[in-house]
């Protein structure tokens, strides 16, 4: 099957997987499916388990303009967009663009930055480009962002809204290494001058014809339409849950099936496909009722997932 | 693609057939030969696209119809003008141009129709068109519905066969609503029109008046008139009596208004007990086999000559039972008025006076007398006919020194008044002699062509005897051969005992006798123990395996080739694989990694390729699985 741009994209998560990014080969897919799909990626992890180093291997080997934004609370939003600096010489006021404009953009510990500018940034990633003083500025494409926080602190954090994590295609844990692949790592040491060295494995515009093959190529059938609005009106009708997937969760389902299908090398959508991304995709849209707050959310989003019935015929 | 326009010609013209073909036979022939015409104009007009009749001039025509026939107009002769409108009206439709409003009217004057057809007959044809004309009727308005909705001319095949079924829905709906009908609504037992109007109609078959000489011919009709549940009987024994004519008026015989009292009892003889199911006819006798003893079931009138009438038999359809003992003889007391039953006809030829004169001689006691009359008619070599009939003033003159050919009635009539002539009391009994019998049904179907009229004649100690003087003819088949029925009787044979139960649990059907059975067998079963017989069951299993089958091949016919396919294969993985977890949600792709086993990934590869894509699998593929499905 003739999928354009596949294998370079597969040699990327392949090199990244063997090479720098060891253990992490469910987050740097993940990754790279928000990439293909157009969406953007929340990892969810304590400190010191590799998120800005998964962010800057990323924007390495595919080549792309990096830029980073580590938020604290009297972050303001011009700090994100860039602001108009008087240039006395021309005796005019110009446009400075901030970290925003970048291909992928890491933002560090979003969870620090006051509600102000977190809407200022997830309203960004959402119409891909900014207005600053009257003037609308189209941000680069291909466009990843790629934020952390850490669910364990809470002192000082502003915790970002159910409607606000709707926007993120796909929320992800990095998770603790396997023990030996952990002792490779401790023995390596940390390898953030190895990939400022990194060389480019694709270009953008590789990243962005197969964006565009994702988008339009990959067929997806009826049949798989009805097991995701299956999927989604399941979460609505589940007990625990207050309110289950929206209609853009269900759109996100079926856009980053597309591209996991991709990555599979097919060129239509299987129910698989929308098992595995279902749960990332999926989960952190859930809003559980007050009693099963503590709940998994994945844990659940699993269970309900095994209940419905793949279309066989 | 399929044009819209021809689907619904055909179906309209399928409603119209539907609608006149069971009234057809009943109007008259101006109608017939008009719908005939137009039904075929109607075809070529509706070929060509083009119209050659609209505006006044059909108007007009159908116009001067309605006024001959509702001239016609009558209490007793409602339907049939009626009827012949309708079907005047249908025909100018069928030429005019189609459209919705003449669409829906042919479909209502054909709905007019057919409901005045049950009018007429209530025979199971009606259910068959009727559940025909729903059927299609319900498809024609859902196509009209759809051709008013849309724009092109045509529709795919495929779209024409989701019309078709959604169609079909309705009146298959409609069925258990149509069972709820039969239990709860009230019936008529009989065609109330065509029966009213058909009492001045032609009598050939029994009739209440025997005058032999009326008519040249005898048509040979083959109207059921009762049929009789009962075993086999010999053909010798098959008299069915119904009236006992016993004075001659003129030159016919007719049954006496004067109330004959008479102490008689039954001879000797085999007692047979049968249930009569009549057709509804304008008699008020009822048939019995000879000789009748008693009639339970319905109120009868009964008069010592062994006659039966009842006023409840005009009502409508029913049924009675009787016990009849087979014999010849009715034994009376001495008593009996010997002056009445030898009046004779005023008018008699010197020839028959001087034959009766003769016989008279040959013997002195009655029986001797008898048996030289009989010797008479044996050695006359007379014909047993319904052509070519004595027809003078003198009948019974013509028929025994002339013509020597005659039916039933000429000879019993001739027997009868020979007898009273020669000093013997004799009557003419009136009924029907023989009947087929229906090894299906297990009964005797009787029809009116079997209607025979014999003798009985008084002798001083023995009572009435029965004397049958057609026997005596040369032609007379000899008794106790029943012909061989060809295909044609043998179908006949099928269709009648369809339309004997047919009468029996849908005409007759009568609600307070199934909640007596109902009741009847609660009681019986309240006194019933449970016994289990192991040997009972064997008869109820080929019947359960056979709706097994019939379950299981719809479900079969029901389920894709690909359902079937896939239940195969994980029935197949799960024998292989029993430990692993296969549920609904498990995929097969996801099978396949679980399970590594080279044939599942192939089948799962090449089935979702096919699925998830909506692709059909192509043939090759297929096999291919099949394959693979076996090798697992």
């Amino acid at each position: 099957m003739n999928l354009p741009k596949r294998d370079e994209i597969l040699h990327v998560i392949d090199t990244l997987v063997t090479k720098y990014l060891r253990g992490k080969i469910k987050a740097v897919e993940l990754s790279v499916i928000a990439l293909l799909s157009g969406g953007h990626i929340l990892l969810e992890d304590i400190p010191g388990l590799g998120k800005t180093t998964l962010a800057l291997a990323l924007s390495g080997a595919l080549g792309l303009s990096f830029g980073r934004i580590q938020c604290t609370s009297d972050l303001m939003p011009s700090d994100i967009t860039g602001l108009s600096i008087f240039n006395r010489e021309e005796s005019l006021f110009k446009f400075i663009k901030g970290p925003i404009f970048n291909n992928i953009v890491l933002m560090d510990e979003i969870n620090r930055a006051m509600p102000k500018t977190q809407s200022a940034m997830l309203e960004a990633m959402e119409e891909r480009r900014v207005t600053v003083e009257g003037t609308t500025y189209q941000l680069p494409s291909p466009f990843l962002v790629i934020a952390t926080q850490n669910p364990m602190e809470q002192v000082g954090t502003y915790r970002l809204p159910e409607s606000q994590m709707d926007r993120f295609l796909i929320r992800t844990g990095i998770g603790y290494p396997t023990g030996s692949v952990e002792k490779a790592i401790i023995k390596g040491g940390s390898i953030r001058d190895e990939i400022k060295n990194m060389q480019a494995l694709v270009s953008s515009e590789d990243i962005l014809a197969a964006q565009k093959f994702v988008k339009e190529e990959i067929y997806i059938s009826d049949k798989i339409v009805d097991y995701i609005f299956q999927l989604v009106t399941e979460t609505r009708k589940h007990s625990p849950i207050l309110s289950g997937i929206s209609t853009r969760g269900g759109i996100n389902i079926a856009d980053s099936a597309k591209a996991h299908a991709f990555l599979k090398g097919r060129n239509y959508v299987i129910p698989e496909d929308v098992k595995a991304v279902a749960v990332p995709v999926g989960a952190h849209r859930l809003v559980l009722k007050m009693e099963n707050e503590d709940l998994n959310k994945e844990e659940l989003l699993d269970s309900v997932l095994k209940n419905i019935a793949v279309p066989l015929v | 693609m399929v044009n819209i326009q021809t689907v619904l010609n055909i179906l309209a013209y399928s409603v119209t057939l539907l609608g006149v073909v069971p009234v057809f036979f009943y109007i008259d022939m101006a109608p017939r030969l008009i719908f005939v015409a137009s039904l075929i104009c109607g075809c070529a007009f509706d070929l060509k696209e083009r119209y050659h009749l609209h505006g006044l001039p059909p108007t007009l025509v159908s116009l001067i119809f309605f006024i001959v026939y509702a001239a016609q107009f009558s209490r007793e002769n409602l339907v049939v003008p009626a009827l012949n409108i309708l079907v005047i009206l249908l025909s100018v439709r069928l030429l005019s141009e189609k459209n919705v409003r003449n669409y829906l009217q042919l479909l209502a004057l054909s709905l007019f129709a057919l409901a005045g057809s049950s009018l007429l007959s209530l025979s199971m044809t009606f259910l068959l068109f009727l559940f025909l004309f729903l059927i299609t009727v319900a498809i024609f308005l859902v196509f009209l519905t759809f051709s008013t909705f849309t724009s092109g001319q045509s529709i795919p095949s495929n779209e024409l066969k989701k019309i078709l079924s959604v169609s079909l829905l309705m009146p298959a709906a409609s069925i258990p609503l149509l069972l709820l009908f039969f239990v709860i609504l009230p019936r008529t037992q009989f065609p109330l029109w065509h029966f009213l109007n058909s009492r001045g109609g032609t009598v050939a078959g029994f009739s209440e008046r025997v005058e032999p000489g009326a008519a040249a011919e005898v048509g040979v009709r083959k109207n059921v008139v009762f049929r009789v549940q009962s075993i086999k009987i010999d053909y010798a024994d098959l008299y069915w009596r119904g009236i006992v004519l016993n004075t001659i008026q003129g030159k016919a015989w007719v049954r006496s208004q004067k109330r004959l009292v008479e102490e008689v009892s039954a001879g000797k003889g085999r007692v047979v007990r049968q249930t009569v199911y009549p057709e509804p006819s304008a008699t008020p006798y009822l048939f019995v086999l000879n000789l009748p003893q008693t009639i339970y079931g319905i109120r009868v009138e009964r008069e010592t000559d062994y006659v039966f009438r009842s006023s409840a038999l005009r009502g409508g359809r029913m049924r009675y039972d009787t016990i009849s003992v087979l014999t010849d003889t009715i034994r009376g007391r001495p008593d009996i008025e010997r002056v009445f039953y030898l009046e004779t006809p005023v008018r008699l030829s010197a020839r028959v006076i001087s034959l009766a004169a003769d016989l008279a001689r040959r013997g002195k006691r009655d029986e001797e007398k008898i048996s030289a009359l009989k010797d008479f008619f044996l050695s006359g070599k007379y014909a047993y006919s319904t052509t070519n009939l004595p027809q003078s003033a003198d009948p019974i003159d013509e028929f025994l020194f002339e013509k020597k050919s005659g039916h039933c009635e000429f000879f019993a009539s001739s027997f009868a008044i020979m007898l009273r002539l020669i000093g013997v009391p004799s009557r003419l009994v009136g009924g029907y002699r023989g009947g087929e019998y229906n090894t299906i049904g297990g009964y005797y179907l009787i029809t009116e062509e079997m209607a025979h009229v014999w003798v009985e004649a008084y002798l001083e100690d023995i009572g009435w005897l029965k004397i049958d003087p057609s026997e005596f003819a040369v032609n007379r088949a000899p008794p106790g051969q029943t012909p061989q029925l060809g295909l044609y009787g043998k179908l006949r044979l099928i269709s009648d005992s369809f339309s004997y139960y047919w009468n029996q649990t849908v005409i007759n059907y009568d609600l307070e006798k199934q909640v007596q059975i109902l009741r009847e067998t609660n009681a019986l079963l309240q006194g019933v123990t449970l016994s289990f017989k192991p040997e009972k069951l064997l008869y109820a299993l080929p019947l359960l395996i056979f709706a097994a089958l019939f379950i299981g091949a719809i479900k079969w016919r029901r389920s894709s080739r690909e359902e079937r396919l896939v239940r195969g294969f994980l029935k197949k993985v799960r024998r292989k694989y029993p430990v692993a977890e296969i549920t609904p949600a498990t995929g097969l792709k996801e099978l396949a990694e679980v399970l590594d086993d080279p044939d599942v990934s192939q089948f799962a590869d090449i089935y979702c390729a096919s699925l998830y894509r909506d692709r059909r699998l192509s043939a090759r593929e297929f096999t291919l699985l099949r394959e693979v499905v076996s090798r697992l």
